[in-house]
């Protein structure tokens, strides 16, 4: 894959919308290759196609206001992950189920990869509970969702500042800087409190013969000291590699 | 008051005939005049005493409440039409004016008006109720839209509940669901609609435009109504969301799911209007919506909002707030 790929142009954009096949390549290289920078694996490109045939039905049913090439750009890497995330809540919420035979069904696209993310998203909902069971207050809880949106969707600092509005897209690159280090600190802070979290759940979980189960919306979910030590791990280690995490893309670290 | 199934045998609605509750409201309990009006009738103290106090319905029926006494009401036919009180106490006081006594008995009014619409007010001591009637929309089946592919279950279970609605707007809103959030469930479907897609309109949009092309102006205009109160009761709803935060977790994750669903389901009742080409008039009171979620954005991302028809939104309409609350 090129690094093409990783901009659409404008005349993609023109192409698209004036319903020339010749998009349909530039799009689907695009999203797919997106979609892998998310983290699929082998059904990148499934996701990318599923993409492809919202976006032109919506565009076809003339309910797409997209008014620049940056925001069809934004609006298509963050549709997959969504889709992408999505993919593996489902599984996840079968596994809880007790249908993981289920899983490898055409319905799904399968993923190589799913198995690690499954257990990933396991210590994410772990992590979610620890601060849950601290008190910790929701404003907290929201660095942490920023700080998984940027370390473990290896999503840029800046992208995510401004999904949670807290930058604006006019910003000045002062501006941009003083933010940037606004959040650091705050994330920092935020890494510190997940971490006593963890390790107060931790030390509940060893004191405890019972089985543990967290809450996830309506499901219950069940999980071990050695998935609170697995989750506690992975607290620890995000943040580390925040430079590789935001200049690179994945496939390319 | 009496509820929707005992109110449709009194009107002798068909199958095929939908009540609407457009607009409802609680009147504080005054017995202020009560001592003299036991005196002479009511009806001739209603003739003397004329202190109205006027109830907004946004109905082409004027409603005034006599401020000393509740239940009893002053009914105005502003527009040409038929006016028929079908049970209670009641006085006509002219040719457009009747005067209602709703203190003992509710007292239900129908409106049939020249310009087609057909109305129904239910009046009660404490509260009003005014509902419209309306011929329903045939709804396709939701396998002849999608040409007889597969559907996600949720898709499936919110389609039939909208397209059984007794409400004509939801019916049209099950369309519009179908439009913005369906597709094929197996890959190679998928791609080989892509491929179709490229070089002639989706088959489930041409059969989309084709339902919405047979639905009367008059019929969209309603929806386009509908769409504007719904997002301005919305908008109240939301606002409530800081007192319900006490009432703890679970309530406002509630609160959120709904307002977010309510949200969606504005969205399809638009998506179909916008495939027929009728840009709602009152887009403002979405965007005012819109605006003041945004506002609330992190608090209701935080309610642990879950639901796949919004994941789904979140995944169609990634700018969308309402989606956003559900997906991470």
């Amino acid at each position: 894959m090129t690094r093409a790929s990783h901009k659409i142009s404008d005349q993609t954009r023109n192409w698209f919308f004036e319903r020339d096949a010749r998009a349909y390549s530039a799009l689907s290289d695009f999203s797919t290759e997106a979609a892998r920078r998310c983290g699929a694996g082998p059904d990148a490109e499934d996701l990318a196609q599923a993409l492809l045939l919202d976006l032109t039905l919506k565009r076809d049913a003339g309910m797409l206001r997209l008014h620049s090439t940056a925001e069809f750009e934004g609006y298509l890497v963050i549709s997959l992950r969504r889709r992408h995330i999505s993919l593996w809540r489902r599984h996840g919420q079968r596994r809880a189920e007790g249908e993981v035979d289920s899983v490898a069904s055409a319905v799904d696209a399968p993923d190589a990869a799913l198995d690690r993310r499954e257990h990933l998203e396991l210590y994410v909902q772990i992590m979610h509970h620890a601060l849950e069971q601290a008190g910790v207050v929701a404003a907290t809880r929201s660095v942490v969702r920023r700080i998984f949106d940027r370390y473990v969707l290896c999503r840029d600092i800046e992208s995510v500042l401004m999904e949670s509005r807290l930058l604006g897209p006019d910003a000045t690159s002062e501006q941009r800087v003083q933010e940037r280090n606004n959040e650091n600190r705050r994330q920092s802070r935020a890494r510190a409190t997940l971490t006593d979290a963890l390790h107060e759940l931790l030390r509940a979980t060893e004191a405890s013969t019972a089985m543990c189960w967290l809450n996830a919306g309506s499901r219950r979910i069940p999980f071990n000291t050695e998935d609170v030590r697995h989750a506690l791990r992975l607290a620890m280690s995000l943040g580390r590699c925040e430079k590789a995490a935001h200049t690179a893309p994945k496939d390319e670290q | 008051m009496t509820n929707t199934d005992q109110l449709r045998r009194q009107l002798g609605l068909g199958a095929n005939e939908g009540l609407e509750l457009a607009y409802e409201l609680q009147l504080e309990n005054s017995d202020v005049g009560l001592g003299f009006a036991a005196t002479r009738s009511l009806w001739e103290e209603l003739v003397d005493l004329p202190h109205w106090q006027e109830l907004s319905l946004g109905a082409p029926v004027g409603l005034f409440a006599w401020e000393e006494q509740s239940g009893v009401y002053r009914l105005w036919l502003g527009a040409a039409g038929e006016l028929r009180v079908l049970s209670g106490a009641w006085r006509q006081v002219d040719e457009r004016v009747w005067h209602i006594d709703a203190r003992q008995e509710e007292v239900t009014v129908r409106a049939s008006l020249d310009s087609g619409d057909d109305l129904v007010l239910l009046l009660g001591r404490t509260e009003c109720q005014f509902f419209r009637i309306a011929s329903l929309v045939e709804v396709p089946a939701l396998d002849s839209l999608t040409g007889d592919l597969h559907s996600e279950t949720w898709l499936r279970a919110e389609y039939q509940l909208l397209a059984a609605s007794p409400s004509v707007v939801d019916r049209v809103a099950a369309v519009g669901l179908t439009l913005r959030l369906w597709q094929p469930t197996s890959a190679e479907t998928r791609r080989q609609l892509v491929r179709d897609t490229l070089v002639a309109e989706s088959p489930l949009l041409q059969r989309v435009r084709q339902w919405a092309a047979g639905l009367s102006p008059a019929l969209c205009g309603r929806c386009a109504l509908a769409t504007m109160e719904d997002a301005e009761a919305l908008e109240d709803v939301l606002a409530a969301i800081d007192t319900v935060v006490e009432q703890g977790d679970e309530a406002v994750r509630r609160l959120a799911t709904h307002i977010a669903l309510e949200r969606d389901r504005l969205e399809s009742i638009v998506a179909v209007l916008a495939v027929r080409g009728d840009i709602p008039y009152e887009q403002g009171a979405l965007d005012r919506l819109d605006e003041q979620a945004s506002l609330l954005l992190s608090q209701l991302s935080s309610a642990g909002v879950e639901h796949p028809l919004l994941e789904r939104a979140g995944e169609v309409e990634p700018f969308a707030w309402w989606g956003a609350v559900a997906s991470p």
